[in-house]
């Protein structure tokens, strides 16, 4: 009874570990954004900047897709511990039987595109998969998808690149640097160029594609705003500027830019991973 | 407030982002495959063990029955056996049995004819001493004279003999 109850009392912990950072984030996201006037038209920029820290390099601006991305990284922790809390061998929760649905699910795939000797990267495939899908799907929560920030895209880009590098790096160095010399020595500019292009397209693909869904939303919501002024402006008093015309087609291409482009575009991204990690390998590696 | 221009690269932010990517794969392993890959394993021993144990129970099982269909099927020939010999023996006993009761029967039949043999050669012996000396006195009367017994025992034992032979 006892441990039945402090088993719930950490099950509604994790449960706000799950909501709270979310919350967190829309909250900030209310409290900092700025009552835009009508009249100054429509305006697309990048993610808002909380603060800046100065740093060697470059100044680090901390801006909402950081603190989005973060506040993902956090509901994932939550889920993963919510979904493996009170596990036992012989299951009688549905969230054990939907942990090992996602466990057995990315293994599955990871062994199908990879082989068995990539197993280890089932985790790390997971991880692409969680936080670029619920990055993508924190839009609909009003956050600044950090999907939509190229930078956050080009950092895990470039981790896939080491990966790749690395990987085949283990055929030796020698056979690396020949590599770029085939077919023959003409090619190598283009093959530098290729390999370069790898994070680049990896990342530009999948922040075009939702930065692009986000400007379109914000654009088509607009312009549904003004015409609704244009056209029921005449009502009388607060009911005429109500934008009646916004209802409906923003929520259609809600679901096609922010639902389904973002888990494709998750996918798209964990595939690419998969590939290029497993055809860098040296064969007998 | 300010914001990013839409295409803004960041050096820091980049590396943020490639740590968080690298964080939320020790999340993801040590949080959620380690866990469930344990149970899952350990549900697979078991299973295992489980089938494993039962393949064992059956084999057993089955080499059991294999001993008592040979046991039964030893004993059954046992019994068989056993009760051929009883019949053989019963069968040898009641023919012996037969056989002395057969060999009694002819022995005291052949002790019969005998006694009876005997008695009759006795009775023939008494009738034919009972004739000789009727014969005897009845000559002795016909003829009025002392005969000679010693002489005369001779002629009447002829007589008889061949009066009494039955051939």
């Amino acid at each position: 009874m006892q441990s039945k109850r402090r088993a719930r009392a950490v099950d509604i912990l994790l449960i706000l570990l799950i909501v709270l950072p979310l919350a967190g984030a829309m909250t900030l996201k209310v409290l900092t954004t700025p009552d835009a006037p009508l009249s100054e038209g429509v305006q697309i920029s990048g993610a808002q900047i909380y603060f800046t820290i100065p740093m060697p390099i470059q100044d680090l601006p901390i801006t909402a897709a950081q603190v989005n991305s973060w506040a993902v990284i956090l509901s994932i922790l939550g889920v993963c511990l919510y979904l493996t809390h009170g596990i036992k061998v012989i299951p009688d929760s549905k969230r054990q039987l939907a942990a090992e649905w996602i466990v057995d699910t990315v293994n599955r795939l990871v062994r199908s595109n990879m082989g068995e000797k990539f197993i280890g990267f089932a985790p790390f495939v997971a991880g692409i998969l969680a936080l670029s899908a619920l990055s993508s799907l924190s839009s609909l929560l009003g956050l600044f998808a950090p999907t939509s920030d190229v930078n956050i895209i080009l950092g895990w880009a470039i981790l896939v690149f080491i990966l790749i590098t690395h990987y085949k790096l283990k055929g030796g160095l020698w056979a690396y640097i020949k590599g770029f010399f085939s077919p023959i020595p003409v090619f190598a500019p283009l093959n530098i160029i290729g390999e370069i292009a790898t994070p680049i397209s990896m990342s530009f693909r999948h922040y075009g594609n939702v930065m692009s869904g986000m400007v379109i939303s914000t654009l088509i919501a607009f312009a549904l705003r003004s015409l609704s002024q244009t056209v029921l402006g005449w009502l009388p008093g607060t009911l005429g500027k109500i934008p009646f015309l916004q209802v409906g087609l923003p929520a259609v291409l809600s679901l096609y830019f922010d639902i389904f482009s973002g888990c494709m575009q998750a996918f798209i991204f964990a595939m690419l991973t998969m590939m290029f990690i497993a055809t860098a390998a040296p064969e007998d590696a | 407030m300010q914001s990013l221009d839409i295409i803004s690269v960041n050096f820091w932010q980049i590396i943020i982002s490639l740590v968080n990517l690298l964080i939320i794969y020790r999340i993801m392993k040590k949080f959620l495959f380690k866990p469930v890959q344990k149970v899952m394993d350990t549900r697979q021993s078991q299973v295992d063990r489980i089938f494993s144990e039962a393949d064992d129970s059956r084999d057993s099982a089955n080499q059991m029955k294999r001993e008592y269909e040979q046991k039964l099927a030893g004993a059954r020939q046992e019994a068989d056996t056993m009760i051929k010999t009883a019949a053989q023996t019963a069968q040898l006993r009641g023919d012996q049995i037969v056989a002395e009761a057969k060999e009694q029967a002819a022995h005291a039949r052949q002790k019969a004819e005998r006694e009876i043999a005997q008695q009759k050669q006795q009775m023939l012996q008494d009738v034919r001493s009972e004739i000789s000396e009727l014969a005897v006195d009845i000559a002795s009367k016909v003829v009025e004279r002392e005969i000679n017994q010693k002489d005369y025992d001779g002629f009447v034992d002829e007589f008889i003999q061949n009066v009494g032979d039955p051939s």
